[in-house]
């Protein structure tokens, strides 16, 4: 990585009217370094949350060996690989095209180091804000030290980027958001302990978390209750995004 | 010709791009010269001896005139128009390297080189065996007073250079003045995709065609593409390419903006 801003080739600038012209949306990557901490329940989890205020996104399966996330959002998950160029250019080229709606990626921990790579090579963050895009990271926490190392790295390398530490309680070894994972440009998002009973239900194939919640209820029910909290964290993540267009507007002048 | 600003009071600079064999990137490297030169706004020209195909002349067309270089009547051409406010870069065919540094013995410009009327650069891109080091102490003995440059280009392969080091090393010790380049590796389908396209590097980056109109190259490709380029004109500062030709201090150009593509991107995605 080249120190000087000013001894690089540039992005190129948006010079056009339309780019980034519509409204902005986020591209959120769901990620951690290592495997079994409840990703994908997490990126099931953002998906569904769009889906039930009837909005669009479309999600990447980042995720070969086993694409889970397409089992359970049929029709959404588009399977995505990064293992080679032509993969890379599938998912990047799809990810950098604002189409008004959030894009969400379940990147599997073995494709963790060569993803954020690429997006630093590429300069993904800085041309996708070109854009009107944001570069929203989720990162499922885990109390280990590699987790915690990792997760710097990418405070460190990305300083553009929305960084959301995801703290997992279903996983065992979830660690604590606050300490090891601050978070920058949102609040952690908390995911409480799964009821037994519920887990049966949304871990059952073929179970849309959002169908559900967009059936009508006369009272919540347990996974009104379990979605509520995280689901506030995500509409608090969009209203700071939003807002961020807004800031230079409250900015007090010398 | 480029139409760059001009610079007063710097001596005229030749740079030679070249190696006695073929298919070492001779005209990659010289690509990535001229991409610098724009990129720092130095006025510059270059010549192509691959005559009559002309492969550099491809890439930059505007700038560049085919020749060749053991024919007087060329000579004239390249060093009767030589001028203080240009760059000239010359991409010489491969093995033609010898016999363009004897021409330029003869007709006296090495000799113009030695007094300080003119900078001189050679580019000399190195391939993978031990013929290349052999060439190198050869040619050594033409560049008094010039600046030598072993260029090892990775773009094409990653098998390059595995020469016993302690070998490399006793070849390299002899020549005191010549400086070291490295030019990284280019993802294939990238340096693929820019070879199709017929455009400059940074042409490429800035997805623009050959005619200015807008392009749809990869946003993966291109990003690819710029990392590289950065890291070929880190290497040339490095060396004080910029201060060789009389700009004191990088001063990069951007790219032309691009232009958007969005309802062919949005098919894409579609």
């Amino acid at each position: 990585m080249l120190g000087d801003d000013s001894a690089r080739v540039a992005v190129p600038e948006a010079g056009g009217a339309n780019i980034g012209a519509g409204a902005r949306s986020p591209v959120i990557v769901v990620c951690s370094p290592r495997p079994r901490v409840g990703r994908t329940l997490v990126a099931r989890l953002l998906v569904d949350y769009f889906l039930a205020d009837g909005r669009a996104v479309v999600a990447f399966d980042a995720n070969p060996n086993d694409p889970v996330l397409s089992d359970y959002l049929p029709g959404h998950a588009i399977p995505a690989t990064i293992a080679d160029t032509r993969g890379q250019m599938a998912l990047f080229d799809r990810l950098i095209v604002n189409i008004g709606a959030p894009k969400v990626i379940d990147l599997a921990a073995e494709q963790f180091a060569q993803f954020f790579d690429i997006m630093e090579e590429i300069d993904f963050v800085a041309e996708a804000r070109q854009r009107s895009i944001d570069t929203v990271i989720f990162y499922v926490t885990e109390d280990h030290p590699k987790s915690i190392d990792a997760y710097h790295r990418i405070l460190a390398r990305f300083p553009k980027a929305t960084v959301v530490p995801v703290h997992n309680e279903i996983f065992e070894n979830a660690g604590v958001t606050g300490q090891n994972h601050p978070a920058r440009g949102a609040m952690p998002v908390h995911i409480a302990q799964l009821p037994t009973l519920l887990f049966g239900v949304i871990y059952h194939p073929g179970f849309s978390i959002a169908d559900f919640l967009r059936r009508p209820s006369e009272f919540p029910t347990m996974l009104h209750k379990w979605t509520s909290q995280p689901f506030i964290a995500f509409r608090d993540l969009e209203l700071r995004l939003a807002m961020a267009d807004f800031l230079p507007l409250f900015q007090l002048r010398a | 010709m480029s139409k760059t600003t001009q610079i007063p009071f710097a001596k005229p600079t030749v740079i030679l791009i070249g190696a006695d064999k073929g298919g070492v990137g001779k005209t990659t490297v010289t690509r990535t010269l001229l991409d610098y030169f724009a990129a720092n706004e130095i006025p510059h020209r270059a010549f192509d001896t691959e005559s009559p195909k002309g492969t550099l002349k491809r890439f930059h067309p505007d700038v560049t005139d085919i020749v060749d270089v053991t024919q007087a009547r060329d000579q004239m051409k390249i060093f009767d128009t030589i001028n203080a406010a240009e760059v000239t870069a010359i991409d010489v065919r491969a093995g033609l390297l010898s016999d363009t540094l004897t021409a330029l013995s003869d007709i006296g410009f090495l000799e113009g080189v030695q007094d300080g009327t003119f900078n001189f650069a050679l580019f000399h891109i190195l391939g993978p065996s031990i013929a290349s080091l052999e060439e190198i102490a050869e040619i050594s003995g033409y560049l008094t007073g010039a600046q030598h440059f072993l260029v090892k280009n990775f773009v094409n392969s990653t098998t390059f250079f595995e020469w016993d080091p302690r070998t490399y090393n006793s070849y390299f010790k002899k020549l005191s003045s010549a400086q070291e380049l490295v030019i990284p590796k280019l993802n294939e389908i990238a340096c693929e995709q820019v070879e199709l396209a017929g455009v400059p590097f940074a042409t490429f980056v800035a997805n623009k065609k050959p005619d200015g109109a807008d392009a749809e190259y990869s946003f993966v490709l291109r990003g690819y593409v710029r990392h590289w380029l950065n890291n070929v004109w880190a290497e040339y500062d490095r060396v004080g390419l910029a201060d060789l030709v009389g700009k004191a201090q990088p001063a990069r150009k951007e790219v032309e903006p691009r232009q958007p593509a969005r309802k062919e991107e949005e098919q894409k995605v579609a």
